[in-house]
């Protein structure tokens, strides 16, 4: 039977945040917040039939399925709840934005946040939610979870959501998106794509020994954007996720491992498992996020040791290859690429990383261009920067990159191949699973200074202020014969 | 990287598998009928390849 334990005790006397807390702020808007309430099966595709229509129509609400079955196929005691970061406006208010500021604002804020880190705090496990019910041994069975299979040529079902783990002897967490395929109640083979997390686990196999992870299945979204940031080896990746909470990450000591490796007090469902040396597993195919199935391959697996949750918890699913997804990595990188550039030149306007390219692999860069050549500098300041970034265009202030028909514009109009192209070769990552070149292009499409160039045309700006629709157009029962 | 498309011999339905297990011994697992084989006991592959 499940350990209860009593859930009381939040420190700083209000709620600490969570899942749970956050959807409680937006549930009552059907704009974004809806509900399924009939039996779903995660692994019949019951889950991403109705994400994928909702996305068709246009429409992109976090969505809770009340009732799905679990990988036994049987009721399973956690709703799904899928497509949290659906919109920008919802991740700017998990940034502690307006709804109104959801465009370039957002990039800045991501990067103001990186940098006001929180220490975490440790609690005991009395006061940890998410030690609410503990399952050790043969109880620890992760098919008791609605794990969904998203896509046709899926392997199978997944669990989508991060993975927290620490090099031996090292004092700093990272957490990172994995996947972990369940191929059994207490087995599961993942993939890792991020070089810190990568270099974690192979410190610990290089010695020979079993690499303790925690999967962390649903935290408040702040949580999750705060740990896709591209921070430096060494930084403990719980304190930048406390920036973006704007209150440190409570933490608890784990069941497995107690003191020496600490979990989310406030997170809704984890996973304790210790990644197995030198063992691999078949994984994948995966839908992923650049629309195609990652091919099937060796991976490592874990051997689960514990599960635990809160009371009422709630299981989260990032719905792949959609907006869910594209944009929960690509404000991150917005945020990276404006960062890093704001410090190196200083010139950087707007970054915008358009659907159109999953939100990975195309950076829109404004700059405020004094001079030729700082489009280029840019463009390779962002690829060297952003791991999978493959086109980098650059453009004048003046071109909203938001907007991809004035991008475009600017690339059709002011560049000139021969001159304005680069093509930069053999940078593909180590860990990029994709079937995709190695090379890397920036396309300087500002507008040349150093030459007799035409202008955009335009209205002139003050007439377009002085001539108000309202006032100037027929009401429509006039206009019409 | 060097991909393969590997036909299931049981159910014929293909799927994209990593060169990496071409040749490596392992056992793949078709994603449709969760039928284990080996690739070479493919019912097809197209491995076709170009640098």
């Amino acid at each position: 039977m499940p350990k209860a334990k009593r859930t009381s005790g939040q420190a700083g006397g209000g709620a600490p945040r969570s899942l749970s807390s956050y959807l409680d702020l937006i549930r009552d808007d059907p704009a974004e917040f809806r509900t399924v309430s009939r039996t779903v099966n995660p692994l019949k595709f019951d889950v991403t039939a109705v994400l994928e229509q909702l996305d068709r129509r246009g429409e992109f609400p976090t969505v809770q399925f009340e009732n799905p079955l679990n990988l036994h196929g049987e009721p399973s005691r956690f709703p799904i709840v899928a497509n949290l970061w659906a919109t920008r406006e919802r991740c700017a208010e998990a940034c502690g934005l307006p709804r109104s500021e959801a465009g370039r604002q957002l990039g800045s804020r991501f990067a103001e946040l990186v940098g006001r880190k929180h220490e975490p705090v440790v609690v005991s496990s009395d006061n940890a939610p998410v030690q609410a019910h503990v399952y050790q041994g043969e109880k620890a069975d992760m098919w008791m979870l609605p794990a969904v299979r998203h896509f046709e040529m899926d392997l199978g079902a997944v669990l989508t959501m991060g993975l927290v783990a620490h090099a031996p002897g090292e004092n700093f967490y990272n957490i990172t998106f994995t996947k972990t395929f369940p191929e059994s109640g207490r087995r599961g083979g993942f993939t890792i794509h991020t070089p810190h997390m990568t270099r974690m686990w192979k410190a610990w196999e290089r010695r020979g020994e079993r690499c303790p992870v925690a999967n962390v299945l649903g935290h408040h979204p702040g949580f999750w954007l705060g740990t896709l940031t591209n921070t430096p080896w060494g930084d403990n990746e719980y304190a930048t996720a406390g920036g973006f909470l704007q209150e440190p990450v409570r933490l608890v000591p784990s069941v497995t491992w107690g003191k020496d490796f600490l979990v989310p007090a406030d997170a809704e469902i984890i996973i304790e498992g210790e990644i197995v040396p030198g063992e691999r597993t078949i994984v994948n195919p995966f839908g992923d996020i650049s629309l195609q199935y990652q091919a099937q391959q060796l991976a490592p697996y874990m051997e689960v040791t514990a599960i635990t949750h809160r009371e009422n918890a709630v299981f989260q699913d990032v719905f792949s290859g959609h907006r869910d997804h594209m944009l929960l990595g690509s404000i991150a990188r917005e945020g990276t690429i404006f960062d890093h550039l704001k410090q190196k030149l200083g010139n950087v306007v707007a970054v915008h990383m358009p659907f159109s390219a999953c939100g990975r692999y195309t950076a829109y860069i404004s700059i405020k261009k004094t001079d030729e050549g700082q489009a280029k500098q840019a463009g390779l300041q962002a690829i060297a920067h952003v791991p999978n970034l493959h086109v980098a265009v650059v453009v004048d202030e003046d071109i909203d990159v938001f907007n991809e028909e004035q991008v475009l514009w600017a690339v059709n109009f002011q560049v000139d191949p021969r001159r304005d192209i680069d093509l930069i070769k053999n940078l593909r990552p180590g860990n990029d699973p994709r079937g995709i070149g190695s090379s890397r292009v920036i396309i300087d499409a500002t507008r040349p200074t150093h030459i007799a160039f035409p202008t955009r045309l335009r209205v002139p700006p003050e007439d377009l202020e002085r001539v108000r629709l309202e006032e100037w157009l027929d009401p429509i029962e006039r206009s019409a014969r | 990287m060097r991909l393969f498309w590997s036909t299931c011999p049981k159910c014929l339905k293909a799927f994209v598998v990593e060169w990496a297990l071409r040749h490596a011994g392992r056992q793949l697992i078709c994603p449709y009928c969760g039928n284990r084989y080996l690739p070479d006991e493919s019912a097809a592959i197209d491995d076709r390849y170009a640098e």
